[in-house]
């Protein structure tokens, strides 16, 4: 009978520390600071006093409101758009198609903050590339001020990246197509099916498990949306482009209310969470 | 018998050692002055290499003398890498949260009320002599470095001081010569009337009227107008808004009359009483003037910064644009035309009726105490027990050859320190620092943060449209009344029932 080696024990430990402490840590201290008012160094308990006045804020509501609706338009454009990106590149039968997946994927590369500034400058309403081409083409009466109206700020900030070639979203969805048997593929050829046919007959269904995957991992990662925000708006106009990331923020290192910023970041949690479960949950009945 | 001696001597023993670690313990500055002293010091733009190297290298010569005078001495700069205000916030916070916060630093002023815990109240030290002041120049006390009204605009809510401002930022219009000269204007505009009909040709020949900002990354000129135009609706109400207790501690008069910025007390009470109040007729007429400027602003006039404001005026398309002091020689040196300053015009009783006379002749001033030398000694200092060398160490900043030298250097800052000379460089500011001050603080620094950011939301919402006058009204006397709950709550305040 082999003896069980524990050995390998130790060398989980290191990463077990660093997860305890750089992970499981902030979480829990974040849990218990929002129940308390804390101004990072000292802080009061006070019971769940932070998520009742959270519940009753107007900018926290705002803010809710504005990260679904961003959440459901990055949704339908970065998924639809790297579907079409990885179908294009997938059915390139030409050398050059590594060129072109190359191509689509280098501007990842580009710093996330360069990214977005750049984005500020095509969106200036006077200096910049998005109503300077309008006005180029003789369109004029359809510049405006992207960032600054509140009819089109969040919108704008939504369109931040397009086409969406670049994402890790459009990797996933062409690894899984170049993963798929290629049999198949070549029968739905041979009977005849056009490409779009297929494309919505066999790849798409086939690959619903990734697109799934990749809606999750949208909406995980665009509720904590931030960056975007803070650089472009800071929240405005009035409170149309706010989101739970950028008050939370706002209300950590401006008002030095680290409990209510607390309190913040555990509901945002708590709804991701809800909307990763809803989404799986359709997943199964897709699948089944 | 052997075993008392026993516990007399472990008894003995401990008392010592608690005497003695006390003493070790006790504030080094006034222990002995050889013990070895070490202060973590930031000085935000006045040390800042890579932007201002000159000023750097003057404000680093200053540490060294000190350091020179006091050989225990060492002080550790933390030189300004962060570029925006806000990036710093979130380095201190950091700091503070670890415990490894500067013993002093920068800060804007109306920030430290709400870092409750974080700074030490300077009250006690500023009725202190000040050895480093020159005799003759009348300063009793180190607070005698600054004039009166400096000490008024940075009182805190509790009636504590917890910074030593030793400059002051000014406004001016910037414009661009080269458009007023071609559209025949005049950049020495005399009635508010006057100069919207300005704006109004300005704009009717395609350029950028008056170039202005709203978007909150960083500070823009939206709080200086809300200053001015509420202060100009509520002028004939804010001698009534004045509590007796601050106008002893600052008295200060305008024309013979008293007049001074409202303490953080004394707006909350005013709200309290229903005179600042957005059902008092004054209101509306701030509002509607708000919105009738706002039709010379830019388009997307929200989502402009500071940065965008700038590149705007530079780029050629903006007739006018209201910066500080610190701007000019950012202006100076990248302005492709020919520039020159100027100053908003007074109101008049055709748009405030009740517009005191004194004031119909002449524009508020709005420059404040938001420089560069807003100094704060932190708990950091008490903890390492060098809090009395951090009050010395900034009594030797509050002379004319310090950071008075240093702030008249940099060009974008006015000494406050008196007997400083002022650069005449800058003396277009000084002319606009002799004008009346505002009343009323800028929003950011009248509310605390949270309520200036759902103030500002508002506003933000009725400039753009978003609601109209009557729900901004109700939206901001509910704010209005948070915050005066806050406050009375906070401060315990005894007007409050």
């Amino acid at each position: 009978m082999r003896k069980k080696r524990y050995g390998f024990i130790f060398f989980l430990i290191p990463i077990f520390l660093l997860l305890v402490v750089f992970r499981y840590y902030p979480l829990f201290s974040a849990v218990y600071h929002s129940f308390t008012t804390w101004n990072v160094i000292s802080s009061k308990f006070v019971g769940f006093q932070n998520y009742v006045l959270l519940f009753k804020d107007n900018l926290f509501i705002a803010s809710l409101r504005n990260i679904f609706i961003y959440i459901l338009v990055s949704i339908i454009i970065i998924t639809v758009m790297a579907i079409i990106g990885a179908e294009l590149i997938f059915n390139l039968r030409s050398k050059l198609s590594a060129f072109w997946k190359y191509l689509f994927v280098v501007p990842m590369i580009v710093p996330y903050t360069v990214f977005i500034l750049i984005w500020k400058f095509i969106y200036n309403p006077y200096l910049g590339i998005l109503n300077g081409s309008l006005n180029l083409i003789g369109l004029s009466s359809l510049t405006q001020p992207w960032l600054g109206s509140p009819q089109t700020a969040l919108y704008a900030v939504a369109f931040v990246g397009f086409p969406f070639f670049s994402t890790a979203q459009f990797l996933v969805i062409l690894s899984s197509l170049q993963n798929l048997d290629r049999s198949i593929l070549e029968s739905a050829k041979l009977d005849g099916a056009t490409t779009l046919k297929r494309v919505f007959k066999i790849d798409l269904p086939l690959i619903m498990d990734k697109i799934v995957l990749i809606i999750i991992l949208t909406i995980i990662w665009n509720f904590q949306a931030f960056t975007n925000f803070y650089l472009l708006t800071f929240g405005g106009p009035g409170s149309s482009t706010l989101v739970p990331g950028l008050y939370l923020y706002q209300m950590a290192f401006e008002n030095n209310s680290m409990g209510y910023a607390c309190a913040i970041g555990v509901i945002m949690a708590i709804i991701a969470l809800i909307l990763v479960f809803i989404t799986q949950k359709i997943e199964q009945l897709i699948i089944k | 018998m052997s075993k008392r001696i026993l516990i007399f001597t472990l008894a003995l023993g401990i008392v010592m050692s608690l005497v003695m670690g006390g003493i070790a313990f006790a504030d080094q500055a006034t222990s002995t002055q050889a013990t070895p002293v070490t202060l973590t010091v930031y000085f935000e733009r006045y040390d800042y290499p890579s932007k201002f190297p000159e000023l750097a290298q003057m404000t680093e010569n200053i540490v060294k003398n000190y350091e020179k005078l006091h050989p225990n001495v060492q002080i550790k700069l933390i030189p300004d890498t962060f570029g925006e205000e806000t990036n710093y916030e979130t380095w201190l916070t950091a700091q503070f949260a670890a415990g490894t916060e500067p013993d002093i630093s920068w800060e804007q002023y109306y920030q430290r009320w709400v870092e409750k815990g974080w700074w030490i109240p300077l009250n006690k030290y500023l009725e202190e002599p000040d050895p480093y002041a020159a005799p003759g120049q009348g300063r009793e006390h180190w607070k005698d470095c600054v004039p009166n009204f400096v000490w008024d605009s940075i009182i805190a809510p509790d009636g504590n001081s917890y910074t030593v401002d030793l400059d002051w930022v000014e406004t001016g219009v910037f414009y661009n010569k080269e458009i007023f000269d071609k559209l025949g204007i005049s950049p020495n505009f005399t009635t508010w009337d006057q100069f919207m009909q300005d704006l109004k040709i300005i704009k009717a020949h395609g350029y950028i009227p008056f170039d202005f900002g709203m978007s909150g990354t960083t500070w823009t000129p939206y709080q200086w107008i809300d200053d001015i135009f509420t202060t100009s609706a509520f002028a004939d109400q804010v001698p009534e808004m004045y509590m007796p207790k601050y106008s002893e501690l600052y008295k200060q008069t305008y024309d013979g009359e008293e007049w001074r910025v409202l303490t953080p007390e004394e707006t909350a009470k005013a709200i309290y009483d229903g005179i600042y109040s957005t059902n008092n007729p004054r209101f509306v007429e701030f509002l509607k003037l708000m919105k009738q400027f706002s039709e010379y602003w830019p388009s997307g006039f929200t989502s402009l910064d500071y940065d965008s404001m700038l590149s705007l005026f530079l780029s050629g398309k903006a007739a006018m644009v209201w910066l500080g002091s610190w701007s000019m020689p950012e202006i100076a040196q990248s302005a492709p035309f020919k520039w020159g300053l100027t100053y908003l015009p007074p109101l008049s009783t055709e748009q405030i009726p009740q517009l005191p006379k004194i004031f119909q002749d002449v524009s508020f001033r709005v420059g404040g105490p938001n420089g560069a030398a807003q100094y704060g000694i932190t708990i950091g200092a008490e903890k390492n027990h060098v809090v009395s060398w951090a009050v010395d160490f900034l009594k030797y900043l509050s002379t004319p050859n310090t950071m008075g030298k240093v702030a008249a250097a940099s060009e974008m800052y006015i000494p406050m320190i008196k007997g400083t000379e002022v650069n005449p460089a800058i003396a277009f500011f000084e002319k606009i620092a002799s004008y009346p001050t505002r009343a009323f603080m800028d929003p950011e620094g009248r509310f605390p943060p949270a309520i200036a950011n759902e103030y500002g939301t508002i506003m933000e919402n009725y400039l753009v449209g978003s609601i109209n006058m009557e729900t901004a009204q109700k939206q901001i006397q509910e704010v209005l009344n948070e915050y005066v709950k806050e406050m009375a709550s906070e401060y315990h305040y005894s007007w409050y029932k």
